[in-house]
């Protein structure tokens, strides 16, 4: 008689691991978008433009051997990592990070070996086995790490997908994500501090109800303020009697608007939720730029924000002690800050144009580019074909398009 | 060359150097010489810091000066150790899982790896006294997982070193297979493949465990402890148990299916703002800190998870700094009295005073830790510094009559020249202390800790080795070190946690240990002897004294209730013999004078003490009594009586003043 039993298939399962052990495939290096000489321009004029002006500024202190706080999520290759890590040790700083990413390979154990061999990067920097959004949860271990990790320099949220991606409510959500970012700040800093978001952007990537509440903050504006309807209408680039009729639906609205509309309205729904927290931050945009992946025009958008706290003079209501010649009082006139931030998105850097037109650039970047995918062990000879083939079909589907 | 074809882990070093270009890996077996060791591919510890122990070992001997061991705690998915030592050469790599489980280092062959000094196969490259076994430390990783990766990089070299090794679970039936003739055994496989390294200078080694296995997840985790805390029934049956607590300090706890969530809220002795040295120094005082608060004996069990123990006893085990200072550093300003131990049997403990500026280490010659030219070693894990955890000065005095700590310090290198090479073992050196203290808390630091080369894996004995005497008190006051400097090291069993008890080395180092603790118990009794006549002699004085006050006092009182001035009260008393013929003669002076046994003997064999004690009893009634006749005397009680009632009031009182005295 058989002495196995099903009955004890619950037992086998707590003690026995389901699956036998399977070595780790080496990988081939492929070669993907990101890889591509325009994001090397995100990374050095962007990233690395941006954290270099912040932390060599008096408004932010390093006392004490204090690293630079950074927020990332890297990849296996870490590129963002050994960029920002270049900059910080060209000022004399530390680097710490934390970093996000719930896949395991062991290109990315190699990488960090890479990494903590650099410079000034602080032993204590780790890359959490958790989805970014897994700091909203209250009761995560990833929240705990963030709070632990302490206030950020800089927070780079690098998507291939949308940052608003998900339903309205969503807890699982990259904007949801986004939002515990600005509050963990709220709580924790009092310097300023740089946020990077890099998010798809169309109709079929954005969740419509997300949307309509992103543009509905900029009705509300529109409604209230006469310059904030203006320099709407020159940041769209559209007439003025299509306005109403663009925020009124915007899920129905041509792409290219599509685009500018739903940058602006992120870019003001981060300002809003920055007035609200204590202490209030004062949004400014910085270096934005949009290149193509998947369509013919732009649908990735790249913003740099730098959040500077609200300081305001002490106020006598008393009126016991003279005028007091104080410092400029840092404006929180909502929709005065809004219109500042939708200026510059007027202007957005089209990546792609900017380097068909510039060929000198895009072969500087091109050369930066390989010589960052090479420490990243990415054959370099093999890489500077493999884009050079891409960026010129490109360039003829761009001037087609043209 | 013949060599190199013949040997496989040579050819494969080969193999690996020949793709780096291509960056191809290559496969094989993970193969052990020997079938014991193939049984034992599952894991030989019980506990997972064993484990961490061995890695840890493995980077001190790697000349690393830093290893920050990341354990995503408290879900311990992945643990990564990683080191800045010396890297390793293809050629070791190899050999290593050619070879899993025995160890290229300790040999001329380790040499020819780059694994250890060319001059001295026991050294490191730098110097150091080695500790660990390579294949021992990846051997011991298969407690943890059954799958682990390793990334390596010699300094000077363009390439990194990957592997990537699955082990494979023991099955008595699949060894069986093989005959007895098999001389290596598949203990799972590898992957090895090299990768382009544009960080010429960089050098270190990282060992990632990925999957950690449930049982080890469940062990750091305190899982079992945190069920029990959960599911005791307070209404139990058994009223007299204590109900199962919670540690006092711990990590928490996390959901079971994800362990990313969760369940209970970490209690942990520090700040997160707090920098990793000052981590561990928390931890270490909150231990101390639990005597007094919560329970007289505190264990390390009540006052910490098993995650903070492993700190703990990592801290301990591993070649790492103590929290302030080494004990062979101390000087005279320390609070201590020193003593020197003697390695005859009929020899002494001396006391040792030391000059000023003179530390232990100065007066008694002594060498350890021995770290070449690789002092500094910090390893830190998840942003805890480990530090020894051991201290001597703020340890609870109680009211033991020894108020001082007593430090022992010897050494001991014994001439084996006239015992037979075959069976000496090799050379054997030690250094040691021992330390008495009223109270060594936490008690699991009670007893004796064998060091070899700076390292142990056996921690404190209790039993000081098994000591055969009965000094149960006197023992749980010891706590002691010893640093074996040679030899030893072949006594260790195969888990380095334990002793082979009958290795001559380990009987030689037990005999010198009980030696050396019996000459520590008579100059301990010696001294507690010295200090107690002391108290003694000092109580004494007091009580005369106060007596003398008190009758003075008094006297002066009945002066003012009397025609008579005070100094012409207070008369001589005397105890003689009950047939001492001077009686008249003393008293015709103006003397009281009493029958000596009569009055004094009633204190007989009362008080139970003997010798001193007894004595200095037996002096202090005596005065109390002439105060009493003085007393009497000077109210004029005495005046009038016969010298017959005279002796039977003072009788009585004396009677009265010991009645009920056992």
């Amino acid at each position: 008689m058989s002495r196995q039993s099903d009955e004890a298939a619950e037992l086998i399962g707590e003690a026995f691991p389901q699956e036998a052990p399977k070595h780790s495939d080496v990988r081939k290096k492929d070669f993907k978008p990101w890889h591509l000489p325009r994001k090397h321009w995100v990374r050095t004029k962007q990233w690395a433009t941006s954290i270099g002006e912040l932390a060599d500024s008096s408004d932010v202190t390093f006392r004490d051997g204090r690293p630079f706080r950074y927020l990332t999520l890297p990849g296996d290759d870490l590129l963002d990592i050994r960029i920002v890590q270049e900059v910080c040790h060209n000022l004399g700083l530390k680097l710490k990070f934390l970093g996000f990413d719930s896949t395991r390979d062991v290109e990315l154990h190699v990488s960090r070996h890479e990494v903590a061999n650099l410079p000034g990067v602080h032993r204590e920097s780790v890359v959490r086995r958790d989805e970014l959004h897994a700091i909203s949860d209250g009761g995560s271990l990833a929240k705990e790490a963030l709070h632990e990790f302490g206030a950020l320099d800089a927070a780079n949220i690098d998507l291939c997908n949308s940052i608003a991606g998900e339903q309205r409510g969503c807890e699982e959500s990259s904007i949801n994500a986004l939002a515990t970012i600005i509050e963990h700040q709220s709580l924790h800093r009092t310097e300023p501090w740089l946020l990077f978001l890099t998010s798809r952007v169309g109709h079929q990537y954005v969740d419509h109800g997300v949307m309509n509440s992103l543009v509905d903050r900029v009705k509300v504006n529109t409604d209230t303020s006469h310059e904030f309807a203006e320099s709407l209408k020159t940041s769209l680039s559209i007439a003025a009697d299509s306005i109403a009729a663009c925020l009124a639906d915007p899920n129905d609205v041509p792409h290219a608007e599509y685009f500018r509309l739903f940058a602006i309205g992120l870019a003001k729904w981060i300002l809003n939720l920055s007035l609200t927290g204590e202490p209030r931050w004062r949004v400014e945009v910085g270096v934005t730029c949009c290149y193509r992946v998947y369509l013919s025009q732009p649908d990735m958008l790249s913003f740099a924000f730098r959040f500077v706290p609200v300081r305001a003079p002490v106020r006598d209501r008393a009126r016991i002690v003279p005028k007091r010649r104080s410092f400029k009082s840092s404006s929180v006139d909502e929709p005065e800050l809004a219109v500042s931030l939708i200026d510059p998105l007027a202007s957005l850097t089209d990546l792609d144009d900017e380097l068909r037109s510039q060929p000198k650039l895009y072969n500087s970047l091109l050369k930066k580019s390989s010589q960052l995918l090479g420490a990243a062990r990415y054959d370099i000879d093999s890489y500077q074909e493999w884009a050079r083939k891409r960026d010129s079909k490109r360039k003829v589907s761009l001037l087609d398009a043209g | 060359m013949a060599k190199s074809t013949k040997d496989p882990a040579e050819r494969l070093a080969k193999q690996v150097e020949d793709r780096i270009r291509t960056g191809k890996e290559s496969n094989g077996r993970l193969e052990t010489d020997d079938r014991v060791l193939a049984r034992i591919t599952d894991g030989i510890y019980r506990q997972p810091a064993s484990a961490l122990r061995e890695l840890i070992s493995n980077a001190y001997d790697a000349d690393a000066t830093e290893v920050y061991v990341t354990t995503d705690v408290p879900r311990f998915g992945q643990i990564t150790i990683s080191d800045n030592g010396n890297g390793l050469s293809t050629r070791a790599l190899t050999s290593l899982v050619h070879h899993i489980g025995g160890s290229p280092k300790r040999t001329r062959g380790g040499a020819d790896l780059g694994v250890v000094s060319k001059k001295d196969p026991s050294l490191s490259p730098k110097g150091r006294k080695l500790i660990g076994k390579i294949g021992i430390g990846l051997f011991s990783v298969a407690q943890l997982t059954h799958h682990f990766q390793i990334v390596t990089k010699e300094r000077g070299k363009r390439y990194r070193l990957v592997a990537d090794l699955v082990l494979k679970t023991y099955s008595e039936e699949e060894l069986a297979k093989f005959g007895d003739q098999r001389q290596t055994f598949e203990t799972g496989s590898f992957r090895i493949w090299a990768v382009d390294a544009k960080d010429t200078n960089a050098h270190g080694t990282e060992i990632v465990l990925l999957d950690l296995r449930p049982h080890t997840r469940e062990l750091l985790q305190s899982r079992e402890r945190w069920q029990r805390v959960a599911f005791t029934d307070e209404s139990g049956d058994d009223e007299e148990t204590e109900l199962p607590e919670p540690p006092a300090y711990h990590i928490g706890s996390v959901d079971s299916e994800t362990g990313g969530f969760r369940e209970e809220d970490a209690n942990l002795p520090w700040d997160h703002a707090d920098d990793p040295r000052s981590r561990f120094r928390k931890l270490h005082q909150a231990v101390l800190d639990e005597f007094g608060a919560t329970r007289p004996k505190p264990t390390l069990d009540d006052s910490l998870d098993t995650y903070l123990k492993t700190l703990w006893n990592l801290g301990l085990s591993s070649p790492v700094d103590y929290i302030d200072e080494h004990p062979f550093e101390f000087g005279p300003t320390k609070g201590m009295r020193f003593f020197s131990l003697s390695n005859s049997p009929r020899g002494r403990a001396e006391e040792v005073k030391l000059k000023r500026k003179e530390t232990v280490r100065d007066r008694f010659e002594l060498t350890q830790p021995q770290r070449g030219s690789a002092k500094k070693f910090q390893v830190i894990i998840d942003g805890v510094q480990l530090l020894r955890p051991l201290t001597f000065t703020d340890l609870p005095k109680t009211d033991n009559a020894i108020k001082d700590s007593l430090m022992f310090v010897g050494s001991c290198a014994p001439n084996l020249d006239r015992i037979p090479k075959d069976v000496r073992g090799g050379p054997l050196a030690f250094e040691a202390y021992f330390f008495w203290n009223p109270k060594i808390i936490p008690v699991d630091r009670q007893g004796v800790l064998v060091r070899i080369g700076d390292a142990s894996g056996t921690l404190f004995d209790e039993t000081f080795m098994k000591y055969p005497i009965s000094e149960q008190v006197r023992l749980a006051q010891i706590t002691a070190e010893v640093f074996v400097t040679d030899g030893l090291d072949p006594a260790l069993n195969i888990d380095r946690e334990s002793f082979n008890f009958a290795h001559h080395h380990y009987v030689f180092l037990q005999k010198w240990i009980h030696q050396s603790l019996r000459h520590l118990v008579t100059r301990h009794k010696a001294i507690g002897a010295e200090v107690r006549g002391q108290v003694r002699k000092r109580t004494q004085g007091r009580k005369h004294g106060e007596l003398r006050r008190i009758l003075q006092e008094e006297l002066e009182l009945a002066a003012q209730t009397s025609r008579r001035t005070s100094d012409t009260l207070g008369v001589e008393v005397r105890f003689v013999a009950e047939d001492d013929e001077q009686a008249k003669e003393l008293r015709d002076s103006g003397i009281l004078v009493f029958g000596h046994d009569d009055i004094l003997g009633v204190l007989g064999g009362k008080g139970g003490r003997a010798g001193k004690q007894k004595q200095a009893e037996a002096e202090i009634f005596e005065l109390r009594m002439k105060s009493l006749a003085q007393l009497l005397e000077a109210y004029g009680v005495l005046d009038k009586m016969s010298y017959k009632r005279q002796q039977a009031i003072l009788r009585g009182f004396a009677r009265v003043f010991t009645a009920g005295d056992d």
